[in-house]
């Protein structure tokens, strides 16, 4: 086990087999491990270490026996110089951190995903089409050339799973936001409900169903080490990390820590 | 029927449950990391090193992990400053454990300065970081330096009345530099700190950490920990706290018997994938093996390997 622990903690060589733009504002980072294997479950994330730049921790968008595949948007420079890695380049990934939160066997799932946060969305629904788990989508984004085709990229089986596209420029699929479509489906038919995106989306989302019991968010921030030592990633108020015991919580256990780092 | 061996201690005048409590730099500079690391089950607490003013640290990676079992590190003593120590010794109040501010600066008067701040908080001791291997004019410079370190104790113990333990690194002159710490008012040591080191990614051709050097940790350190605390037991008979590499109840117990009354466990907290229990899992080893050996507590075989 003890191995099993370092494994995951090592920086690991990969080479970048693919690496482009995948909407408006996603891109595509494929890559392999040069020496290693990695077992993966659906919100586990990597740190992703671009040489000499930075270090950026990334969820796992789809993994399949050779490659890992991670979505992300440009935000500084660390994300900015990974943009512009050429297949071939070496890089180096730390991982996979975090806990995995996976379906069971026949189960509803509703995933609220704002813009990027769709980015753990395909390797779930992987692991749902396997476990017979039904999983309807809400991705609200701003505009709609953020928008891609989520089954096509992975070659996801169209069974057991919907999309509902939103937008805020209203140009394609509903008008409006993640959030105000949510107001509108029957939270009792599901027996999850997560949501994934910026933290006010969330701070929201926990608001709005704050008397549930099987509502959680997958917080993305904050991260530094990834390995539970530098406590960057405190949630405020319990003594839990993010890198080891998330990034899925309850909203019963992060509101407070969404209040307070929002205000 | 036979009594359980005590693995009751004291080490510079702090009262310990048992010998086992964190290294400094694992978390340690919020009340919700004090919350998580006394749930390990630690004797006391030994917050990050903690410098007057926040420090911005170094930009990740900062911490890896490497394939030898080590783990190498260059924060680069980040911390909020020293306005956090009052709700960490609230916290520890809280929870009824000894508490031990890690104490950092770059001048002799930054170390006084959050020291008496400790003090004034309630703090059980104050631990001086003298020997951070990577963060520039704050760590090792001071430790390797038998003259630096004894004016920084000196100033230290002469405005504060809690104990100050002085936590030494490996350096060609660290028997003196614990001489001169002691000399200087120092009720114990902590040896030793992280051992400068690197790692290089061999395919992009470059070093990993952002700072490129670093500190080890871990097991591959132990060895070398152990023969710090040995020979400085040897010379001084002084209160220690054995710190390196620390993994498996017989690491402590090899500490101890090398002359160490406590030891701090950092690296293998992480490892451990049984975090709320392998303190406790350690401490009944160590009570078996003094059983079995026939003594009735743990301060019965601090330094008894001297004996040679
Ligand atoms: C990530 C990290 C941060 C550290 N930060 C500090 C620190 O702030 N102050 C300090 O005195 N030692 C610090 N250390 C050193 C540890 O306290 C300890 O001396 C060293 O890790 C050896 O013990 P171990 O092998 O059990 O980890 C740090 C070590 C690591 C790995
Ligand atoms: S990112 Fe360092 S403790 Fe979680």
């Amino acid at each position: 086990m003890l191995e099993s622990t370092r494994l995951r903690y090592i920086v690991k060589p990969a080479r970048v087999i693919e690496n482009k733009p995948i909407s408006g504002s996603m891109h595509i980072l494929r890559i392999e491990l040069i020496r290693h294997s990695v077992e993966v479950e659906p919100f586990n994330f990597f740190n992703i270490w671009v040489p000499r730049v930075d270090e950026i921790p990334l969820s796992i968008a789809y993994a399949d026996s050779k490659s890992l595949f991670f979505i992300y948007r440009i935000r500084g420079v660390g994300t900015k110089t990974l943009s512009q890695l050429k297949p071939g380049e070496f890089i180096g990934v730390k991982g996979p951190l975090g806990k995995g939160f996976k379906p069971l066997n026949n189960r509803r799932w509703l995933i609220v995903a704002g813009g990027v946060g769709i980015a753990p969305v395909p390797f779930l629904l992987s692991f749902a089409i396997k476990t017979n788990t039904k999983i309807d989508v809400i991705w609200g984004v701003k505009k709609s050339d953020e928008f891609f085709d989520l089954s096509n990229v992975f070659g996801l089986k169209q069974r057991g799973w919907r999309l509902i596209k939103v937008s805020e420029d209203c140009q394609d699929g509903l008008c409006g936001t993640a959030l105000s479509v949510l107001n509108s489906v029957s939270i009792n038919d599901y027996d999850v409900v997560l949501a994934i995106g910026p933290q006010q989306m969330l701070l929201s989302f926990c608001r709005m169903l704050k008397d549930r019991e099987n509502v959680y968010v997958s917080l993305e921030n904050m991260v530094k080490c990834g390995i539970g030592v530098c406590g960057s990633c405190y949630l405020k108020g319990s003594h839990k990390l993010l890198c080891i015991d998330g990034p899925v919580f309850k909203c019963s256990e992060v509101v407070d820590h969404l209040e307070s780092s929002i205000s | 029927m036979d009594q359980e061996p005590s693995l009751r201690t004291s080490v510079a005048g702090i009262e310990l449950l048992h010998p086992i409590m964190n290294a400094s730099g694992f978390l340690g500079y919020s009340k919700e990391h004090i919350r998580r690391l006394a749930s390990y089950g630690f004797s006391a607490i030994v917050t990050k090193t903690i410098t007057p003013y926040p420090k911005k640290g170094y930009d990740p990676p900062i911490i890896i992990a490497l394939s030898n079992g080590g783990l190498l590190n260059a924060v680069g003593l980040e911390n909020p400053g020293k306005e956090c120590i009052n709700e960490m010794v609230e916290e520890a109040k809280k929870l009824g454990i000894p508490i031990i501010i890690s104490v950092g600066g770059a001048t002799e008067e930054e170390f006084a300065e959050v020291a008496e701040e400790a003090e004034l908080r309630g703090a059980t001791a104050i631990e001086l970081n003298l020997s951070c291997p990577h963060a520039k004019g704050y760590g090792i410079e001071i430790g390797m330096d038998p003259q630096k370190v004894f004016s920084v104790v000196k100033n230290v113990a002469s405005v504060t009345k809690i104990p100050v333990i002085a936590k030494l690194g490996l350096s060609d002159k660290v028997l003196e530099s614990a001489g001169k710490a002691l000399e200087a008012g120092a009720s114990g040591l902590t040896l030793i700190n992280t051992i400068k080191a690197m790692a290089i990614d061999i395919y992009s051709l470059k070093p990993i950490l952002t700072n490129v050097f670093g500190g080890l940790s871990g097991p591959p350190i132990h060895p070398i920990a152990v023969r710090v605390v040995y020979e400085v037991y040897r010379e001084y008979k002084a209160d220690i706290i054995g710190c390196g590499g620390v993994t498996k109840w017989e690491d402590v117990a090899e500490f101890v018997v090398a002359g160490a009354r406590a030891v701090e466990v950092g690296t293998a907290i992480i490892f451990s994938t049984t975090q709320h229990k392998f303190v406790e899992e350690m401490l009944d080893s160590l009570r078996n093996w003094l059983k079995m050996l026939g003594f009735k507590g743990i301060e019965e075989v601090v330094g008894i390997a001297q004996k040679i």
